[in-house]
């Protein structure tokens, strides 16, 4: 039956040629290829993220005088809401994770050297992509924290000079965070982000398969080519389904969380803190002093973290060493600086 | 023809000060503070600052260099004291021509006020002790009654008359007790008022009056009460037991409540426990009151009970990471029920209580039924969880042997 199937598709489809492709396609085994799976494993989390937030969709009002009751109405009378958008939680919070770690890999086996430009770039795009995604459906449930914590969000880039204002009015869909808001922001979390996320993320793919899987410099003798499929495959399929005990786990034992409905006109809660993927710039912003040489201490902060993401994004162009496959320690040692500084901010800003 | 003269005399006494008081100068520079603390307070003075000066009250003249010319009795020098005090400030406060002159909806009736109570009476009885208008309100420095500092500023009001009234020195020979401000102090008023600041608690005027302070009789307690609990003196006023009080002469709130040292109320002043109220008129097991004070008792208990149990079993479910917002919420409903049912038992009718009682049972068991609901689907959701991971598991476990399975077919490296 499926080979009579295989036959009629083939009629009509290049299956012959994509059996080709495939049978000779390969990834090089070495000591550092289990670096490679986290990609895949993050892809499959954003499947999950679609799954699941289609599921949500058929419930959820983007309202701010029904997001949350619809958002109560799924945990606690939907059948398996509870786990459906605990699952859309967790699956969230562990693609940025193993998007961290496929791109600390990447910078740290020096992946991203020519001719890989393009697809670093295209990654940090995506990172940047699922970073307002997080944002945007943080606000979504409409609860307390959420509300106080996108109105200190969406205050930050007031300190741009000039467009500044506008940035924020453009965030909000007015002077402040609103029913308006929350439309906008749902806009952006189910269209607008997902389109450019899976246009880019096309364009990624694209990258990799042309170019195939980088070597790290540190590897000399020829690695052992795997076959893609099906032995690379079956061992992303053991990741992913590991991954997916793992998101189980997560949403049986703590489910998301719903708080109590946004007032608008009541005081900020004490102890407001973003998303934790948010926390390392949060507390940067922090502790910078009011002022800073006659600068404003937040403008300042703002503006060297985004020159520091600019030049992290500009990193396979400024590695000239790593190009010419050389060993390049200076760029080595900058990532590790921005690794403690990533983790340590972020763990001072959780703690604090 | 007074209410034009004495703001034109007054007003042209605070311009002569203006243009060269002799009264500061010279007192400034005494040895004796009793002389210089007068004039040196005088800044901050709310009279001053509205234009008087020493001899608005003092007369005397006020331009004179010499301390004979100012302090001539030709010319009504005076230091006035006790009734003389209280005659000194009335001139102007009692004149609402006057004072319109600083504020149109000043009061003037405050010396008829003091005239009446019980203060005004012993000072017109000869009593020179009795308090005067600058016992409370001071004689220099005068601050107006809003500012946090003035004696009589709500927070401070209690000090103030605990300055007398706290003070058995002062209070010696008089038949009144000198430990209301202690018993004050410690009571559910006393510690809103002077332990959490909240300046709406009641301080000892807000019973007893200001300037027509007297301690209110029997048959107006609780018309005083119930200017503040007006709920409770409604339900009491329409019982079957003010009758009784009445006949008996016996004082409605405070006699269940006390008064200078009220305690908050608990569930334990009702029953037949040592802390019940009850048992001061019905203490025969047999008496109709005594079986109504241990019913009642039971039910509050009971219905504290289930709400203490159903709050236990909700935050349980939610600490879990179960969505329990609803039955929480209606929680506050049972506690609403639980409030009602306090109050009306001044109504002292069972049948209200115990409807009420119930109705808040009712929403404290349901909710306890959804904090169960939650806690067994939590184990159900647990249950699921090593259901899937056991069939994960096993897929793992076959991917894995698959794995090891294709990498054995592999050519040799």
């Amino acid at each position: 039956m499926i080979a009579r199937i295989a036959a009629w598709l083939g009629e009509r489809l290049p299956l012959a040629a994509l059996r080709e492709l495939a049978s000779h396609k390969t990834v090089p085994q070495h000591r550092a290829s289990v670096w490679y799976y986290f990609g895949g494993m993050s892809l499959f989390l954003f499947f999950i993220q679609v799954v699941t937030g289609s599921l949500l969709l058929l419930y959820y009002r983007p309202s701010a005088d029904h997001a949350w009751e619809s958002v109560q109405f799924i945990m606690t009378k939907v059948s398996f809401g509870w786990l459906i958008r605990s699952i859309h939680k967790w699956s969230a919070d562990l693609m940025i994770l193993f998007l961290f770690l496929h791109m600390f890999s990447t910078f740290f086996l020096k992946a991203y050297r020519k001719p890989r430009e393009l697809t670093w770039v295209s990654g940090c795009v995506l990172l940047g992509i699922c970073f307002g995604l997080g944002f945007s459906g943080y606000l979504l449930p409409w609860n307390t924290l959420s509300f106080f914590a996108t109105a200190i969000g969406t205050e930050t880039p007031k300190v741009i000079p000039v467009a500044g204002e506008f940035i924020v009015k453009f965030l909000r869909g007015g002077e402040e965070v609103t029913g308006a808001t929350l439309t906008r922001f749902f806009a952006w979390h189910v269209a607008i982000l997902p389109a450019l996320l899976v246009t880019v993320l096309g364009l990624h793919l694209a990258f990799i398969q042309a170019q195939g899987m980088s070597v790290p410099i540190a590897v000399k003798a020829k690695p052992r080519p795997l076959p893609f499929f099906p032995n690379f495959v079956a061992r992303e399929a053991l990741a992913w389904v590991l991954a997916l005990a793992l998101l189980a786990s997560l949403a049986a034992f703590f489910p998301a969380e719903l708080g109590t409905k946004a007032d608008p006109f009541a005081a900020a809660p004490d102890g407001l803190k973003p998303e934790w993927y948010f926390l390392f710039a949060f507390q940067t912003l922090k502790l910078l002093p009011a002022t800073v040489m006659g600068i404003e201490g937040e403008a300042l902060g703002v503006f060297a973290l985004s020159l520091a993401g600019l030049l992290w994004v500009l990193v396979p162009f400024l590695d000239r060493r790593s190009a010419r496959g050389e060993k390049s320690p200076l760029f080595t040692a900058l990532g590790v600086v921005a690794l403690v500084f990533f983790v340590g901010m972020t763990i001072y800003g959780w703690k604090s | 023809m007074r209410a034009i003269l004495l703001p034109a005399i007054l007003l042209l006494l605070a311009g002569a000060a203006r243009a060269g008081d002799s009264c500061v100068p010279c007192h400034e520079g005494l040895q004796d503070p009793r002389l210089s603390a007068p004039v040196k307070a005088s800044a901050s003075d709310i009279h001053f600052r509205r234009g008087l000066n020493c001899s608005s009250c003092h007369a005397g003249d006020g331009t004179a260099s010499r301390k004979e010319d100012a302090h001539s009795a030709a010319k009504g020098f005076r230091v006035p004291r006790g009734a003389a005090a209280v005659e000194s400030c009335a001139k102007c406060h009692s004149d609402a021509a006057f004072m319109k002159n600083f504020d149109p909806a000043a009061r003037t009736d405050q010396e008829a006020q003091y005239r009446g109570s019980h203060h005004g009476q012993k000072l017109a009885a000869g009593d020179d002790k009795a308090a005067t208008c600058v016992s409370c309100h001071g004689n220099h420095g005068v601050l107006p009654v809003k500012d946090p500092s003035s004696p009589v500023y709500p927070l401070n009001v209690p000090a103030t008359c605990g300055r007398c009234h706290g003070s058995a020195e002062y209070m010696k020979g008089r038949k009144i007790p000198v430990d209301v401000l202690a018993k004050y102090e410690g009571s559910v008023h006393g510690k809103a008022l002077l332990g959490r600041g909240d300046v709406g608690a009641p301080a000892c005027n807000s019973c007893h009056g200001n300037h027509g302070a007297t301690p209110p009789e029997i048959a107006s307690v609780a018309n005083v009460c119930g200017t503040c609990h007006s709920e409770q003196a409604d339900l009491f006023r329409t019982s079957k037991k003010k009758a009784n009080f009445d006949e008996n002469g016996i004082a409605e709130c405070v006699f269940c409540h006390s008064h200078h040292d009220i305690a908050p109320p608990t569930d334990a002043m009702l029953g037949t426990g040592e802390k019940s109220v009850c048992l001061q008129c019905h203490q025969d097991e047999d008496d109709a009151g005594f079986v109504a004070a241990r019913k009642w008792e039971a039910g509050f208990r009971s219905l504290v009970g289930k709400l203490e149990d159903a709050t236990h079993v909700l935050e349980k479910a939610e600490r879990a990471g179960m969505e329990v917002s609803d039955p929480l919420f209606r929680l506050s409903e049972a506690r609403d029920h639980l409030t009602q049912a306090r109050v009306l038992i001044h109504a002292y009718d069972a049948g209200k209580v115990v409807e009420k009682l119930a109705a808040g049972e009712a929403v404290a068991v349901a909710a306890r039924g959804d904090g169960e609901m939650a806690l067994s689907e939590i184990d159900y959701r647990r249950r699921g969880l090593y259901v899937s991971l056991f069939a994960i598991g096993l897929l793992a476990v076959g991917i894995w042997f698959k794995i090891r399975d294709l990498d054995r077919k592999l050519p040799p490296a």
